[in-house]
């Protein structure tokens, strides 16, 4: 109970995955949607 | 005559600039493709764990009303989601969409499906009190629970073979599937 | 290491020879019910992460919806996983040269590793030991996976 503010092990690399994950997917679908647009804009100006 | 209505309704929303619009955008078409295979998720993930509750094969010691209530409000903002984009599919391909026998199945599924939930909600809403807590809902609640299941289940191949012809119009077809289709004579 | 002969020999395999021979077991068996093990899988993930974000089920403990919903997303997942197999079998050929797929296999494998190896083994003690923000941040990672794989996947059949 005393050391509930400091995270376990398991928990740290909780942290660190989910955020490089979530930042992954970030940069992904970004990169999709902006791909797309780009098709677009040379399809029809 | 009913399928010719359809048919001439059908052909009056392909000539519609909108409808025209999405089925020529590849990206607007498949992105509302997308979203309403996506939604299935939401709509029908929060379905099934309601049915799984009743059946008492999912979290058996909470309160199935609870469970039911609970989940009913993002099961429907998933229900409203694939609802619309389902119409826009369907306004952007009426005319091949009209004489598909799998969307005329799912409809009628889809109707069952309702009927069905509005019978389990009311008997749920009688007897809820007594049984609740219990790990399975009463025997008739359960088999509103299984039909659920199986409908959706139904809903959902039958709407996957919509992008198949297999028994489209133009193919060789007994009479009452050509007619069950809404095949035309021209 | 050269995956390509794999996927051919995929494609010459009896899975795949089902798979391109009869269109109605591919689309029953396979595509469909691919979409209905989606609807279980992705609705356990929902209801656990929407759980843990506060947004529904407030007053269900989290450790009993996290449990319960983490029994169906094993089942689903043996389902989705031997149709996806099944599916890609057929058109294994296509699949290696599309950019989506290996898209969807990434994610996947990442989705599999994260919740078999960090996210379950995290939610099996008490939720009230854990920080708050980190229950919500696995939430929104774990939701972020499992709609790019399902997104990925959908795109495979379009692109």
């Amino acid at each position: 109970m005393t050391d509930k503010k400091s995270l376990t092990l398991l928990q740290k690399i909780a942290a660190a995955s989910s955020v490089a994950v979530i930042v992954a997917g970030i940069i992904y679908w970004s990169f999709q949607v902006q791909n797309v647009m780009e098709l677009l804009e040379m399809a029809y100006g | 005559m009913i399928n010719e209505l359809l048919l001439q309704f059908a052909e009056w929303l392909y000539a519609t600039s909108g409808s025209r619009a999405i089925e020529e955008s590849f990206y607007l078409y498949n992105w509302i493709e997308a979203t309403h295979v996506l939604t299935i998720m939401l709509c029908l993930g929060m379905l099934v764990f309601i049915d799984l509750r009743m059946l008492g094969l999912a979290m058996p010691g909470v309160s199935a009303v609870k469970i039911s209530e609970r989940l009913n409000i993002p099961m429907m903002i998933g229900f409203a989601i694939m609802f619309i984009t389902g119409l826009l599919l369907f306004y952007a391909k009426p005319t091949y969409t009209i004489q598909s026998i799998w969307f005329r199945i799912k409809m009628v599924l889809l109707v069952v499906a309702f009927v069905n939930a509005v019978l389990f909600h009311k008997r749920m809403k009688a007897s809820a009190s007594t049984w609740e807590y219990e790990a399975k809902a009463p025997r008739h609640l359960r088999i509103n629970a299984a039909l659920s299941l199986g409908l959706w289940a139904g809903v959902v191949m039958t709407g996957r073979l919509i992008a198949y012809d297999w028994f489209h119009c133009y193919r060789e077809l007994p009479a009452w599937l050509g007619a069950a289709a809404g095949c035309v004579a021209d | 290491m050269e995956l390509l002969p794999f996927f051919e020999w995929a494609e010459t395999s009896f899975l795949g020879y089902i798979g391109k021979t009869y269109g109605g077991v591919y689309a029953t068996f396979g595509q469909s019910i691919h979409l209905m093990s989606l609807a279980v899988l992705g609705g356990s993930v929902l209801v656990t992460d929407l759980r843990l974000l506060g947004v529904i089920m407030k007053d269900v403990p989290s450790e009993v919806v996290a449990n319960e919903a983490h029994k169906w997303f094993r089942i689903a997942l043996v389902f989705i996983l031997a149709t996806g197999i099944f599916m890609a079998a057929a058109v294994a050929q296509r699949m290696y040269y599309n950019d989506f797929f290996w898209a969807k296999m990434s994610a996947l494998l990442v989705g599999i590793i994260f919740v078999f190896a960090i996210k379950r083994p995290m939610l099996k003690g008490n939720h009230a030991d854990i920080q708050p923000w980190l229950l919500k941040l696995v939430a929104v990672a774990s939701i972020m996976i499992w709609f790019s794989v399902a997104a990925t996947g959908r795109w495979i059949g379009f692109s």
